[in-house]
């Protein structure tokens, strides 16, 4: 795939609206790696070192 | 996420690819000009769809078992316009499920204080397309469109606007409180406010002019600072 067409598929899909939802979700992942008591959510915390 | 919103956004345009084509602001779009052929736009759908639930597999199960679900939210929202006027708000809500997703994806299941950040970011977002819809409010009339604009006009859609974000900074405060995060969540809550604020100082009813690049930006800083606050807030909370 061309550099064009690559730009022209990240124009379709507004990539730089990516900008509104991730900071959300990424969020949503701390809060979970700190408050999930799961055992994924433990080792997360382990991992951020809290 | 990336699978997921890249689908969602393939799949909204191939359904309205003759809204885009009819509509002068988004006639240059790349499937209405044939930059790019319907036949790719499927294909990329497909496959983007298939990163996301591969992606929600290697995850874990309940991830997995709601990616179809996901996926069936963020399709349905193409054909709202076309019914109801509260497609904003299923736009907002396609955007609220993402905290809540990715939640689920570090602690396998889900908490219900994470659907006061889902009502939150929905509202936000439901809020700003409101205000987006106002330069469409032509356009959706002769297309025969639903959008809020279009049912109440321009002034009282602001002041709906305005409202969904009220509620949007109360529920904000609402989730710090249940997670009783320290002091820079509710720093950061102070700052969203304070963007939102302006954001609709910007926008007047017989001006829209400045819904443009500046309202992006702010919106962006928005969600950017929000990380920066709680995820410092997480970072200083105590065990």
């Amino acid at each position: 795939m061309s550099a064009r067409r690559i730009r022209t598929v990240l124009e379709m899909i507004k990539f730089e609206h990516s900008i509104f939802a991730l900071p959300f979700a990424l969020t949503g992942a701390l809060l979970a790696a700190r408050y999930g008591t799961s055992p994924a959510g433990l080792l997360c915390g382990k991992f951020s070192g809290s | 996420m990336v699978g997921a919103r890249s689908a969602a956004m393939s799949m909204n345009r191939i359904a309205d690819v003759d809204y885009d084509r009819a509509n002068p602001r988004t006639a240059g779009r790349a499937l209405p000009t044939g930059a790019l052929s319907m036949g790719f736009a499927w294909a990329f759908t497909l496959a983007s769809s298939a990163v996301l639930v591969l992606a929600a597999w290697q995850l874990n199960r309940l991830a997995f078992e709601l990616s179809p679900v996901a996926l069936a939210i963020l399709f349905l929202y193409s054909y709202t316009k076309r019914f109801t006027i509260l497609s904003h708000l299923v736009l907002g809500f396609c955007l609220g499920i993402s905290p809540a997703a990715a939640w689920i994806a570090v602690a396998g299941s889900l908490d219900a204080r994470m659907l006061i950040l889902c009502a939150a970011v929905t509202l936000w977002v439901g809020g700003f397309d409101v205000l987006y819809a106002c330069q469409d409010i032509d356009f959706d009339r002769a297309a025969g469109l639903y959008s809020i604009p279009k049912r109440f006009g321009i002034a009282r859609s602001l002041w709906i606007a305005r409202a969904m974000h009220v509620v949007t900074v109360a529920l904000l405060v609402w989730l710090a409180a249940s997670f009783a995060l320290p002091w820079p969540a509710w720093v950061g809550v102070a700052v969203v406010a304070a963007l939102l604020a302006y954001e609709h100082s910007l926008v007047r009813a017989n001006d829209l002019r400045r819904l443009n690049a500046a309202f992006f930006t702010v919106n962006g800083y928005i969600s950017l600072l929000f990380l920066l606050f709680w995820g410092a807030a997480v970072a200083v909370a105590r065990r």
